[in-house]
């Protein structure tokens, strides 16, 4: 995002965040009980206030004139939109689906089936050997490890669960 | 003495010595990777540790931590990329070095100067560490909360370029810790009727998603813009230097390893930092000044020493005051956390046999660092080959598997898609997300302290600047907010060309 405009976007977007925070703090906590003079409601809502003053000062910060004409250093090399967009999606999507498939098919079901999906829809790599190898290995391999060897839990299915 | 001789067959026994062993590799292989970092593999190297003791579950989390700090060292000789932050300024003079030939003597260099370094600034943590503890076993609440508003400005002033974005990121970072059950009151707050969100946003669950799903956001978008480069690698031998290299550098390697104590002691500054403080150093004292640069072996020796010596440096303050320097000592503060061992001045007393294990595990994980490095390098060679795409489809596998395992909870892994999203977006808006995590770790002991406080002086204020030493701790938050202030100012007037050369200390 450009410098001054992201600038303004970035702080609007918190000023607002920063508002209905305070808002719902002091709607839903209530001051405290008594003897503490710093009740549970203090320091959410001077959070929320310092956040809604510093976001502002962002704001205020972008239309000053001695930003005018300076343009922020960019940490990344521009990427077309479209692909970052993608790789977002494609991220939080795997994660969220791997997530559900967890909770009705268990580990060793569900992670095989991401790691497949994964190779083939996301990365397009179309060697089945791979897909199979990859998907399989990687399942079995981390069940082993981290299942059997180190004990973590891991997630069993309501419908269907593989598990030896 | 008498606790090390009881400590020490904890931790040479098998278990953890092959953890320790286990986490240096892990460690390694992801500080040698471009792209991922080792506060990566900290926070899936944590959940593994769960089902351990402490001393063999906190071996393997510093294992992690020091396998990560030396491994950035081979891809930035190999090929000439910094496989961490902490390794961009090992780049200058190590990557000549491979390409003259010599890239053999430059990664056997590296980690011996590392474990150098690191051994270094551990004897003088050993020393420092007790005595500040017992300085701040007489704090009080007010003392304890103006240290860690201290702690917290150094990190929002000193973690990105902007004091405004750095003091935002720490704020958010606050905020998202007051959801849950209020400590002192017992109240809910912020959770909005449901019972899932009492526990509030656990800090390893954010901690994942922070540092390792946007890094998998942007392993894919170099993959599908095709920006990705595939690393060639020839077949390399570590070869140890001879005393007589090193002989010549031995005054290098000292100043660097004090430079690199020294700012690793200070919150916020961190390996980069003291990498590029200590090249700098080094080739201004030295009489062949114009061969930096071209492949002079000390333009490897003082970064390499200077970017380890931080680990023990960093140690101080967090074993100490229970105030991380940086993400990966705040995830190792996370670490400890979940065992039980709260760092600070209570730690010295109550968890005598363990601090000893973190100073024992931290000279281990350094001799298995050489012993890896060099037998292994092969290995590393051949890593460095698999494409970070397709770890990037494991690492989220085990960020999901590693998220869920905290406890047991579904819920725990869309809140950590969630905050991996959000920390994302803030990045691409130049908000550092380091503050954030500090802000997380520092935000309960900030309330609690601040409450107490005022529990304590019957809600007057003058608790706060009547002790000497908090009025000395705001002096310092005020005086490091004025030296970012100022130093921004400075930067701005200056033309743009040279704003891009700043060291940017984000890992």
């Amino acid at each position: 995002m450009k410098g001054l405009f992201g600038d303004r976007v970035l702080g609007l977007v918190l000023l607002v965040f920063a508002v209905a925070w305070s808002v719902i703090v002091v709607v839903t906590i209530p001051t405290g009980f008594g003897d503490s003079p710093v009740g549970p409601r203090g320091f959410p809502l001077g959070l929320g206030v310092l956040l809604a003053g510093l976001s502002g000062l962002l704001v205020v910060g972008s239309f000053m004139p001695h930003r005018r004409g300076t343009v922020a250093v960019e940490d990344h090399e521009p990427v077309a939109p479209g692909v970052e967009i993608w790789a977002v999606l494609s991220t939080v999507g795997l994660l969220v689906g791997y997530t559900l498939l967890l909770g009705y098919t268990g580990f060793i079901i569900g992670t095989t089936l991401t790691v497949a999906g994964a190779v083939l829809f996301i990365l397009r790599m179309s060697s089945w050997r791979f897909i199979f190898g990859m998907s399989l290995g990687m399942s079995l391999g981390i069940y082993l490890v981290f299942g059997k060897l180190l004990g973590v839990y891991l997630p069993h299915g309501s419908w269907v669960d593989l598990y030896f | 003495m008498e606790t090390l001789l009881a400590v020490l067959p904890l931790v040479l026994d098998p278990l953890t010595l092959g953890l320790i062993v286990v986490g240096t590799l892990i460690g390694i292989v992801f500080g040698s990777i471009p792209g991922l970092t080792y506060s990566m593999a900290l926070v899936l190297v944590l959940p593994i540790t769960f089902g351990f003791d402490t001393v063999p579950a906190i071996g393997m989390l510093l294992g992690a931590y020091i396998g990560g700090m030396t491994g950035g060292s081979v891809s930035a000789i190999l090929i000439g990329i910094p496989g961490t932050p902490s390794a961009a300024a090992t780049v200058l003079d190590g990557y000549p070095l491979a390409k003259n030939g010599r890239a053999g003597l430059a990664l056997g260099t590296a980690v011996v100067v590392s474990a150098f370094g690191g051994l270094f600034s551990l004897a003088v943590m050993i020393v420092s560490v007790d005595f500040v503890a017992r300085m701040a076993i007489r704090f009080g609440p007010a003392e304890i909360f103006a240290l860690v508003l201290f702690g917290m400005s150094t990190i929002c002033g000193l973690a990105g370029k902007s004091l405004l974005r750095g003091m935002i990121a720490g704020t958010i970072g606050l905020l998202l810790m007051t959801i849950g059950m209020d400590e002192l009151d017992g109240v809910p707050r912020m959770t909005f009727g449901t019972t899932s969100m009492l526990q509030g946003v656990h800090l390893l669950v954010a901690m994942v998603g922070l540092f390792a799903v946007p890094q998998v956001m942007s392993v894919l978008v170099n993959y599908k813009s095709g920006s990705q480069a595939s690393y060639r690698t020839e077949a390399v031998k570590t070869e140890l230097p001879s005393l007589r290299q090193l002989g010549s550098n031995w005054s290098v390697m000292i100043r660097s390893a004090l430079i690199g104590t020294g700012i690793g002691s200070i919150p916020g500054t961190g390996g980069p930092v003291a990498a590029f403080l200590a090249y700098d150093h080094a080739r201004r004292f030295s009489p062949d000044k114009e061969k930096f640069g071209k492949g002079q072996l000390s333009g490897v020796v003082a970064p390499e020493t200077a970017n380890n010596a931080v680990t023990g440096g960093a140690m101080i303050p967090l074993l100490s005051l229970g105030i991380p320097g940086d993400p990966a000592t705040a995830i190792i503060l996370g670490g400890l956390l979940i065992h039980g061992l709260a760092p600070g001045p209570m730690l010295f007393i109550e968890h005598k046999v363990e601090v000893y294990t973190v100073y024992l595990a931290i000279g281990v994980a350094y001799i298995s660092v050489v012993l890896i490095q060099y037998f292994g390098i092969r290995l590393f060679v051949k890593i460095l080959r698999v494409p970070p795409h397709i770890l990037a489809v494991g690492i989220l596998v085990v960020c999901t598997i590693g998220t869920f395992a905290i406890r047991n909870s579904f819920l725990d892994v869309y809140v950590m898609t969630g905050v991996g999203l959000i920390g994302y977006l803030l990045n691409r808006f130049r908000i550092p997300v380091t503050p954030i995590v500090l802000g997380l770790v520092l935000g309960g002991s900030l309330e609690r302290e601040f409450r107490t406080a005022m529990i304590l002086s019957e809600g007057s204020l003058d608790i706060f600047y009547t002790s000497p030493l908090v009025l000395f701790f705001f002096g310092l938050v005020i005086a490091v907010l004025t030296f970012q202030l100022v130093g921004e100012r400075r930067e701005r007037a200056k033309p743009k060309s040279n704003v891009q050369e700043s060291a940017h200390a984000e890992s």
